[in-house]
């Protein structure tokens, strides 16, 4: 056997399994997905979806854009959950980070206690915040009272104030975004600091100039990873609202149609499931696009 | 060379690991196995081909320990004790607790059904039957059993709840009936009319005014949310029992009574502010049992949980006579069982509504049995710990109008969007008809 056979076949081989996993985990469930979409699949035919006709093909996109009552009111907040997350959470994940670059006195401590919340259950968290925004005993009900003590309304359920509270319960929870920053930050060369020291690159300039743009792989992912969490938000929608007062996502709905209705809507439920998969795609092309080297030239006017 | 020989061994290993665990789910069958199990498909027999004994798997989410919730314990025995009766048969009753509760007996049965068949059995402890399981007839129909064995007035109100199109798939030995437990001493106290003088929903929201002008300070009227989709309910079963109890419909949803249903209620929910709403009535009973809740909607069952309090908690029901009492889904067998197996899991039914099993579940796990033939006030009179539950039991077992759950009747993903919008109109300020028009849009969606 020549080199290059016995190569070929080892690459193939050590292929092999990630491609079979990618496959049946991956590429199978949303390729289900896409193509039940544009099937009849509820109660009455579970075993056997049944493809809509050419002139139907259509029929579980129409119900959801144009029937559906919730679809649209949950696809505005989980992209502006995925917008928030972006804005608010990559910021205050690379501000961290940097703060505990900095070897300060109890960063260790700091940074152990930064990251326990990261350990709970998003659905703990939701439950920890359920009993924080409770209207009769919670801590923020008596805080917003002393400013404001003719208040008596539970703020889960104010529309627009309900949308913040829900931001709150997950959106500073970031310390295995800003354990991974922090990494990167430790790798950069001791070598290029002393460098830019000497052209005058102290305080955030240094961060600014050095830090930032050494670590810009990764908080390409923790932008990534940041919008898709916003945007596939459920466990703090489902124990802090409900879905009520206009506070329905995305995952939210998509639960509502297979399990909560007594008709089990999968079709239905996978038709929002395509949307959802599309529109994360588009985040992270989008996402890509403004990290891409071109795009930041460009804007810089290279 | 060396290295790369490892490697190769390695890539192997990983490779055929992957492929062996992606492979199907049998295992090559040797001709004598094939045979064996030819042999036990064709004949129903009451062991396996090897000579193990069957086993009938029943899932339930009595899971509790005794610190936790004692009637769990209880129904534990109970099904224990069934399955020591038959130990020794040919097929093996195995209870199974599942400690997701009720909530997971429901999941796992939603999952199997996904994949086309059904558990052994399972109690659904009042979650319905989902539909998927009935068109697929994937569960076992009893009603054969149930009339064959003169079992109808045993299964109580399953007999006619619970029949779909002549069939009944499912018997549920405990019934979920609701009235609400209110604070007499805090009505009195605050000059409140009482609910047995009730005739209509304005008399409640006038006591409800009345307990919160003259009631002690930090308390409230009611619990809303949950409470109030039971409120709204009885309601519409006061304006017209018919479009409580049928198939949700757009002249329904549009009708002149689901208005002024949800008005009303949602007139009282917002009177009563959203800090006292929530989706979950339990999130209510520490603070009725400590006496800052005047009224709390919840079932018969509560009656267990306010026997130590420091004031007179007294059963009622809604304003004009109604009630809520429904069998809901509970033991639900599989339709693909053997015979055999089949014949223990209607044994299990029959068991669960003898006389005996549901004058323990009267007494012993303080719920209300489905079975007519228990006299639950001469049980009662022997034992005080349940008068309150024998008195909240014949309150709603007599009430001159007895309605469906809503989430029964017309599913839970349209009960979720009602309760939404009244726990909605809570909120000080909220326009009510806009909501009322918000509702009735969605809810036409829908249903569509």
């Amino acid at each position: 056997m020549n080199k290059k056979v016995a190569r070929t076949i080892f690459i193939i081989l050590f292929l092999i399994p990630s491609c079979v996993c990618f496959l049946m985990f991956y590429a199978y469930p949303i390729v289900q997905i896409i193509v039940t979409s544009f099937c009849k699949w509820d109660y009455t035919n579970l075993n056997n979806p049944q493809f809509y006709g050419p002139g139907e093909l259509l029929t579980n996109y129409q119900y959801i854009f144009t029937q559906y009552p919730y679809f649209w009111e949950a696809l505005k907040n989980s992209l502006c959950w995925a917008l928030v997350g972006v804005c608010i959470q990559v910021p205050l994940t690379l501000l961290v980070a940097i703060v505990l670059s900095k070897g300060l006195k109890f960063s260790k401590f700091a940074r152990n206690v930064y990251i326990v919340p990261s350990v709970i259950s998003s659905a703990a968290m939701g439950l920890i915040f359920l009993q924080l925004y409770n209207a009769r005993y919670g801590p923020i009900q008596q805080i917003i009272q002393k400013f404001k003590p003719e208040f008596t309304d539970s703020i889960l359920l104010v529309e627009g104030v309900n949308f913040w509270a829900i931001v709150f319960a997950y959106v500073f929870f970031c310390g295995t975004t800003a354990i991974m920053l922090l990494g990167q930050i430790h790798g950069i060369a001791p070598e290029l600091y002393e460098a830019g020291k000497i052209d005058g690159a102290k305080g955030w300039r240094r961060e600014w100039y050095i830090t930032i743009p050494l670590v810009k792989p990764t908080i390409k992912t923790v932008t990534t990873l940041a919008a898709t969490s916003g945007f596939l938000l459920y466990n703090e929608v489902f124990f802090l609202t409900n879905g009520a007062a206009g506070t329905k996502s995305i995952s939210y709905i998509i639960r509502e149609l297979a399990i909560t209705s007594s008709r089990t809507q999968y079709a239905r439920a996978n038709t929002i499931g395509a949307v959802q998969i599309v529109i994360g795609l588009l985040l992270v092309v989008v996402i890509n696009a403004v990290f891409s080297e071109r795009s930041i030239k460009k804007r810089r006017g290279e | 060379m060396k290295k790369k020989v490892i490697s190769m061994v390695l890539a192997m290993a990983m490779t055929a690991g992957v492929l062996a665990g992606c492979g199907g789910g049998t295992t090559a069958e040797t001709p004598a196995t094939q045979e064996a199990s030819e042999a036990a498909s064709e004949t129903p027999a009451t062991e396996t081909a090897s000579g193990e004994q069957e086993v009938l798997e029943f899932y339930h989410g009595y899971f509790h320990d005794e610190a936790t919730w004692y009637p769990a314990v209880v129904m534990r025995e109970i099904y224990q004790e069934f399955a020591d009766q038959h130990a020794d048969g040919p097929v093996k009753f195995e209870p199974i607790a599942l400690d997701g509760g009720s909530d997971q007996v429901l999941q796992i049965a939603t999952n199997e059904i996904a994949g086309g068949s059904f558990p052994d059995m399972v109690d659904f402890a009042g979650y319905q039957v989902p539909l998927a399981a009935v068109s697929q007839e994937l569960v076992y129909d009893m009603k054969g059993y149930i009339d064959s064995e003169g079992l109808e007035s045993k299964v109580g109100l399953n007999y006619t709840a619970n029949q779909v199109d002549g069939k009944i798939y499912t018997v549920h030995d405990q019934l979920t009936t609701l009235g609400f437990w209110y604070n007499a001493d805090a009505y009195a106290a605050a000059g409140a009319t009482t609910p047995d003088t009730w005739k209509t929903f304005d008399d409640m929201a006038a006591a409800m005014d009345t307990l919160r002008a003259n009631g002690a300070e930090g308390a409230y009227a009611y619990s809303a949310g949950q409470g109030s989709i039971r409120l709204f309910n009885t309601y519409m079963g006061l304006l017209n029992k018919d479009y409580a109890s049928s198939a949700l419909t757009a002249d329904i949803i549009n009708s002149e009574e689901f208005a002024t249903a949800f008005k009303t209620v949602a007139a009282m929910d917002q009177a009563n502010g959203s800090a006292n709403a929530s989706d979950n009535v339990g999130d209510f009973q520490a603070d009725f049992q400590a006496g800052n809740c005047y009224t709390w909607f919840n079932g018969v069952w509560a009656a267990g949980a306010l026997t130590e309090v420091d004031f007179e908690a007294k059963p009622a029901i809604f304003p004009g006579s109604v009630s809520i009492a429904n069998a809901g889904g509970g033991l639900t067998i599989s339709a693909g069982l053997s015979e055999a197996q089949t014949a223990l899991a209607l044994e299990f039914v029959k068991y669960m509504t003898s006389d005996e099993v549901q004058s323990r579940i009267f007494l012993e796990v303080q719920a209300n049995p489905c079975n007519a033939d228990v006299d639950l006030n001469a049980l009662a009179a022997d034992n005080a710990s349940v008068a309150a539950l024998a008195e909240a039991c014949a309150l709603a077992n007599s009430a001159s109008t007895i309605v469906s759950t809503t989430d029964s009747v017309w599913g839970g993903d349209v009960q979720t969007a009602i309760i939404n919008k009244l726990i909605e109109c809570s909120v000080e300020g909220t326009d009510i008809d806009a909501k009322l028009a918000e509702l009735q849009a969605e809810l036409t969606a829908l249903i569509g």
